[in-house]
């Protein structure tokens, strides 16, 4: 929470920064890491601890590495994004030792894991590669990094960065929310009935095209890079299409927050995955700002609202849990959905939706005032979910009887 | 702790009760459709209720959880299926006056079409328990928001006596609940052999005679159970047990002990019915010692002979 906390107060500070496209900022870097490294990346570990035994049978291997690995993790990504933002040797040297030792002891833990998993379905193969990915990620992040101390990478930075961002993006989160929808959205919509045919396409059109292009980008192949574009949009088409599916074949039809900010969220993986076309024939990073765009509405649109949505699902039922497990059945319990506030869960979703949009137009337009508007709402939108989590967490500590 | 509601007033009906005060009429099964949480209009109804008034409440499903927690506030209910998806409960103080047509007390109509083939009976409303021939409570929770069918597994499973067995009909494996029923000493066997649902059959860890027709277990663990002092002794406490079920739970405990066992009966009130009703009906073969009497609980010791 203190990362999307801060990150959002980060994307005020930067926004005149990305009005004007400058994504090579160290500022605009710092910030993203606190959103990609800091909030996603620390919350995929903590939900993959949870779901792995619950989803794929699978009893987490060891339980202290778990703990070690977020006890390493979490201050390196502090570390590592400050360092970054402030141009700190010394700090980038000692988050990123951090982080990667967070990385390998995860990767490791839930690979010993996944053998032991009842079956090895859509949902165990996309952790395996978005594991996968993780670790590629870690290691095109410590290039750049060696990067910036000696320049040897010269004008290749930019694709190595593209190629670090497409890798940490869609291999390991995209691909992770593929796995994880393919158990959770069908449990939490009442959608048992879908057809679930298109989480397996995608499972193979995603990381195919993802490495394609990831290979044409470093190998400066146009052909290839059109290529791979394609089939990795048609994986994130047939994502889109999986869970349009178990939308459409819900029991009930009204949704409760969670959920519509997770429809959203689908709604802007869809529309930067319009915009990657756009941005390849646009001559990518030549359109500086197209190209802030499309990352604002895949990470903070697509990704992030995502994982905030998924948060209104699980995170309250594992507190009603774990506060009234030895009540229920036997006296009146309130109900997973009184341990939050609807209305507030409303008014984070108009104003973390509208600041996207407002975000991504205000940098399209190079517009600094409509950018920092769109700042100040997602800052806003973060504060009342920092203000759920507080009531959930209150409920769990029995502060609320 | 409350008044018991009364013993006499009958749980289901064909018929339409009339009250001698107001009827408060609240449907909330448009809240159930669209998933809101009707609890809190249903108490703001039950607080408006005269002594002679009663509430009529229209749901989706029979609300058993929702019996418990009116009667420890004084309200009996009345019960009726009117169709898929459709009940009527009449909630009433003790001392209301209620006329009730002299029809006979009907079984729950058939069910929402669920397709539950496995069960003899039809399953009753979705998500309620129904009894099939023999020892098995069977309840479909399929079609349920978590944690919904943790808390009417775990509701019913309260009420379940020793000896029944609970056939859970779900999704998929309940995860959360498998620990929980550990904890509170129910046994569980899970069967994955059907594309279509998950079935978990759950007992109480009890005397090895009282289930004779369940299987062995695969999956099951065997906890100490959660209630008895020792081996020997089974505990039961009526309270949480609606009145009418409570004598024929007891009887069918007591059934199922062997000679030298013993049965505690954990009660708000002294249950002297009960043991001339035992001495009526099971003459010499059980010895009565109070072990707490009052005034708040009451237990009694029955040694079988």
């Amino acid at each position: 929470m203190l990362f999307l906390l801060t990150g959002s107060l980060g994307l005020v500070a930067v926004s005149s920064d990305l009005a004007a496209g400058n994504f090579l900022s160290q500022h605009v870097a710092g910030v993203t890491h606190l959103f990609t490294l800091g909030w996603l990346t620390t919350t995929i570990y903590g939900a993959l601890y949870q779901l792995l035994p619950v989803a794929l049978g699978a009893p987490v291997r060891s339980r202290i590495t778990g703990y070690v690995s977020f006890a390493t993790h979490v201050p390196g990504a502090a570390i590592f994004a400050c360092g970054v933002a402030l141009g700190n040797l010394v700090m980038h040297h000692v988050g990123i030792a951090l982080v990667a030792t967070g990385v390998v002891l995860v990767v490791a833990n839930v690979a010993l894991s996944l053998p032991s998993a009842r079956e090895r379905d859509v949902t165990w193969f996309a952790v395996a590669l978005s594991l996968t990915a993780l670790l590629s990620t870690l290691v095109l992040g410590v290039v750049l990094l060696h990067n910036l101390h000696t320049g040897f990478l010269l004008e290749s930075r930019v694709r190595v960065m593209s190629i670090h961002l497409h890798v940490a993006m869609v291999g390991w989160a995209l691909t992770m929310m593929v796995g994880m929808s393919h158990r959770l959205l069908p449990m939490f919509l009442l959608a048992h009935r879908a057809n679930t045919a298109w989480t397996g396409r995608a499972l193979v059109l995603i990381p195919v095209g993802l490495t394609m292009l990831a290979t044409a980008l470093a190998l400066r192949m146009r052909f290839m890079e059109w290529a791979g574009l394609v089939v990795l949009e048609a994986g994130v088409a047939c994502y889109l299409l999986q869970c349009r599916a178990f939308y459409a074949s819900r029991i009930r039809p009204g949704l409760d927050a969670g959920l519509r900010l997770s429809a959203i969220a689908l709604c802007f993986i869809g529309a930067s995955a319009l915009m990657g076309p756009v941005l390849l024939v646009l001559g990518g990073v030549r359109q500086p700002r197209l190209a802030i765009a499309y990352v604002l509405t895949a990470l903070l649109g697509g990704v992030v609202l995502f994982t905030v949505g998924h948060f209104y699902k699980i995170v309250p039922f594992l507190a009603w849990i774990s506060r009234f497990r030895s009540r229920v059945g036997r006296e009146a319990v309130p109900t997973v959905a009184e341990l939050y506030s609807a209305k507030v869960a409303q008014v984070q979703l108009v104003l973390m939706t509208a600041s996207v949009v407002a975000l991504a137009a205000g940098v399209l337009a190079g517009a600094g005032a409509l950018v920092r508007l769109g700042a100040c709402g997602f800052v806003a939108g973060s504060v009342l979910f920092a203000a759920q989590a507080v009531r959930v967490a209150g409920w769990t500590k029995g502060g609320w009887g | 702790m409350t008044a018991q509601p009364s013993p006499t007033a009958p749980r289901n009906t064909t018929a339409t009760p009339a009250f001698s005060g107001r009827v408060v009429e609240l449907d909330v099964r448009e809240d159930l459709r669209n998933g809101r949480e009707p609890f809190s209009r249903i108490m703001e109804a039950v607080q408006s209720l005269a002594p002679e008034d009663a509430l009529h409440l229209r749901a989706t499903f029979e609300p058993v959880p929702l019996f418990r927690v009116l009667a420890n506030k004084g309200l009996d209910h009345i019960a009726r299926q009117n169709g898929p998806e459709d009940w009527s409960i009449w909630f009433h103080r003790e001392s209301a006056s209620v006329q009730l047509p002299p029809e006979p007390v009907a079984a729950p109509s058939p069910a929402a079409s669920r397709g539950n083939e496995s069960t003899e009976r039809p399953a009753g409303s979705l998500g309620s328990p129904s009894t099939a021939a023999g020892e098995e409570v069977v309840l479909d929770v399929r079609g349920l928001e978590p944690p919904e069918p943790m808390v009417r597994t775990l509701t019913a499973l309260e009420t379940l006596a020793p000896g029944m067995v609970l056939v859970q009909h779900n999704e998929r494996v309940p995860r959360f609940l498998l620990p929980i029923l550990a904890e509170r000493g129910f046994e569980y066997e899970i069967d994955e052999s059907e594309a279509d649902r998950v079935v978990v059959r759950i007992r109480r860890s009890a005397a090895p005679d009282s289930s004779p027709g369940v299987p062995e277990p695969g999956h099951a663990t065997s906890p100490q159970p959660h209630h008895s002092r020792d081996m020997q002794t089974i505990e039961l406490d009526v309270r949480v047990i609606t009145p009418r079920e409570k004598h024929p739970t007891i009887f069918k405990t007591f059934d199922g002990l062997s000679s030298g066992q013993s049965m505690v009966i954990v009660n708000d009130h002294d249950p002297r019915p009960l043991r001339y009703q035992l001495a009526a009906e099971r003459p010499e073969m059980f010895e009565w010692t109070y072990q707490e009497e009052g005034p708040e609980v009451w237990k009694v010791r029955i040694d079988r002979k």
